[in-house]
């Protein structure tokens, strides 16, 4: 099982993303301080790291630099209120594996998570199986029953954003922030993710995948069997 | 107009008033001692006479009193008993080459006398011209030592105002300088006049204190900004837990939907004035050379979705090439909400232009008339009245501009919203 630290000081944010991972079975520690950080550190080795950078005691870039110090591997996920931009540059600069500007979406960071131990733990193994669907993530190519399926590079990023958190609830404003980042915010964008979304499923299910992507109606889409 | 020119006119307007006054009353007063002067001359002159006659000196004799001119004339009737007194003129006579005679003031007395039962008329003309020529002179040494009281008026203006008063301008143009985003408080000006210490003290008491609570008001709006994040964040994770409950009625779910859309555009906001009092705090330092055109091609491939999704038709047309020295952070931004805008507010197969010239882009864009005249385009919070815009974008837009030094200039020319950015 995947071991996720979660250093947050927000306890009830701690406590939401740890709910989240725990359904998407992973194993999760939560602590609240660097110092606790640190101790639960030297005991325990953990697959991904996710990281608040303003912590009561100390500061989320020296962990960091702790950590690659002490040359553990552990992935890192940088979770972050600070909007500075150059923020980014230097938690990636330090050796963070990826950063998340607060607040995101659960989804996205699960999106994230995934295909950061993907990259980082199953080297030369990056295929993605779901039911009759395979997806070679080096190749970009998607099999359905071993046989290639075209998509747009938007749909494809669909796909394995909806793969990634099947069985969850996912809001079109997420969907929207996957797909655009900052721009995302456009008056018209849930039509275009509706129309992404509607012919993605067609494609699927012509190419005889069955209908998993059911829409919510007024929040968003579930990837589900 | 200066205080010591508003000072100068004021002092040179009343001292030559009373300047002109008081050579007005002078010469009256002068002129009425002289005439005065003359007729007593003339009097006493004409007691000498009557004198002399009385002694039976011949008439004929006292025509040759050398000085004032005596006229003696025999006459039937007898008129001035009393002697009458006139002024008037005495006409030099013509030399060779003068055209015209030369004219002096004079003042007559006439009066009649008796000789030997013979009835005379006597005048003497005494020319008071000297007596002129004197005042005269007393007026041209009153204007001139006018006139230099004047002149030295003038210079101790000018010396008081540019000695007492250089603390004030000093403080005046310390004012001026002021910026409280530098964060440096006026300094009282040294001065040992009174008034200039209390107002030098007060001011620099008033720009600590506007300084204090600028830093202060920085401070909350960075912070609050900052601290809002993280309630969002809460919240957001929150509304998207409950979504995964799957005994959730279709009403329930669309609440939650309607919940997180509602925080989604708080989050945008934020974002939105965060990135606003960033740049009013100045905070964007790194700087490196932007490729604009570039720049350009790559943030409108971020746009396609949208751009397709309403069918919009781009025009670009790069003639020169520009580069920019600024943080590219914010050139993205800066072109995310051009493009942003100029999609948004277009029309459904409408048409986006893009243009190149010497230091300068040209965004035009197919839309509504403006609602609004086009000196407030940039305006916080001015949007199309459509619920969905934010209207923080185009202040965003102004405020890179602003922090760059750049011009953006906004047009409405046949159907076209025309945006052009100099880059100087």
């Amino acid at each position: 099982m995947t071991h996720i630290l979660i250093v947050e000081d927000e306890i009830t944010l701690a406590k939401e993303i740890s709910n989240y991972l725990i359904d998407s079975n992973y194993n999760c520690t939560i602590t609240h301080t660097y110092k606790d950080a640190l101790k639960i550190l030297a005991e325990k080795g953990f697959t991904v790291i996710l990281l608040d950078l303003k912590l009561p005691d100390g500061n989320g870039l020296q962990l960091i630099q702790y950590l690659k110090k002490k040359k553990i591997t552990s992935g890192i996920i940088v979770l972050s209120a600070n909007d500075e931009l150059n923020i980014r540059i230097l938690a990636l600069d330090a050796g963070a594996d990826d950063f998340l500007m607060k607040p995101f979406h659960l989804s996205e960071l699960n999106a994230r998570l995934k295909s950061l131990i993907r990259r980082k733990f199953h080297k030369g193994n990056t295929d993605i199986e779901f039911n009759e669907i395979k997806i070679d993530i080096d190749k970009k190519l998607v099999l359905i029953n071993n046989i290639g399926l075209v998509l747009t590079a938007k749909e494809y990023k669909l796909l394995l954003y909806f793969i990634s958190n099947a069985g969850k609830v996912i809001t079109k404003e997420a969907i929207g922030f996957s797909i655009w980042r900052d721009n995302s915010d456009m008056d018209f964008s849930s039509e275009i993710i509706y129309t992404h979304v509607k012919n993605l499923r067609k494609k699927l299910i012509l190419a005889g995948c069955k209908d998993y992507i059911k829409s919510i109606y007024g929040v968003g889409y579930k990837f589900d069997d | 107009m200066k205080l010591v020119y508003k000072t100068i006119l004021i002092n040179t307007f009343v001292s030559i008033s009373i300047l002109f006054i008081g050579e007005w009353s002078l010469y009256t007063f002068l002129k009425n001692k002289l005439d005065q002067e003359a007729i007593e001359h003339l009097k006493e002159e004409r007691e000498i006479m009557l004198k002399k006659l009385d002694n039976g000196i011949n008439i004929d004799l006292l025509k040759n009193n050398i000085g004032d001119e005596i006229n003696v004339l025999e006459t039937a009737s007898v008129i001035y008993l009393s002697p009458t007194f006139r002024d008037t003129i005495i006409l030099e006579e013509l030399e060779n080459g003068e055209d015209e005679a030369e004219i002096f003031l004079a003042k007559k007395i006439i009066f009649d006398t008796k000789q030997q039962s013979k009835n005379y008329r006597i005048s003497i003309i005494k020319s008071t011209d000297e007596d002129e020529d004197f005042g005269k002179s007393i007026q041209i040494t009153l204007i001139l030592s006018g006139l230099i009281m004047v002149l030295v008026l003038i210079s101790i203006n000018v010396l008081v105002y540019n000695k007492l008063f250089s603390p004030v301008l000093k403080l005046i143009s310390d004012m001026g300088n002021f910026s409280i985003q530098k964060l440096q408080k006026i300094n009282a000006p040294k001065t040992s006049t009174l008034e200039f210490q209390k107002l030098g003290m007060i001011i620099s008491n008033m720009s600590q204190k506007n300084i204090k609570d600028y830093i202060l008001m920085k401070e909350f709006t960075e912070n609050m900004a900052h601290e809002i994040q993280t309630p969002i964040a809460v919240i957001s994770s929150k509304i998207e837990q409950c979504m995964q409950d799957k005994n959730l009625t279709e009403e329930q779910s669309q609440l939650l939907g309607e919940a997180n859309k509602a925080l989604n555009k708080l989050f945008n906001l934020n974002k939105g004035l965060s990135l606003l009092s960033k740049l009013d705090n100045k905070q964007y330092i790194s700087s490196q050379p932007i490729n604009i055109n570039a720049l350009i091609k790559e943030r409108l491939s971020y746009f396609s979705d949208f751009i397709e999704d309403k069918n919009i038709v781009i025009s670009e047309n790069y003639t020169s090439d520009i580069v920019v020295n600024m943080d590219i952070s914010l050139a993205e931004i800066l072109l995310d909400n051009i493009f942003k805008n100029s999609i948004k507010h277009n029309f459904e197969n409408g048409k986006i232009t893009i243009a190149t010239e010497p230091n300068a882009i040209i965004i035009s864009n197919t839309g509504d008339e403006p609602l609004v005249s086009t000196e407030q385009f940039f305006n916080r919070f001015y949007s199309k009245n459509t619920n969905e815009s934010l209207g923080l974008g185009l202040s965003i837009i102004k405020k890179i501009i602003d922090y760059y030094n750049f011009k953006i200039t906004y047009v409405y020319l046949n159907g076209y919203h025309q945006i052009t950015i100099h880059f100087t």
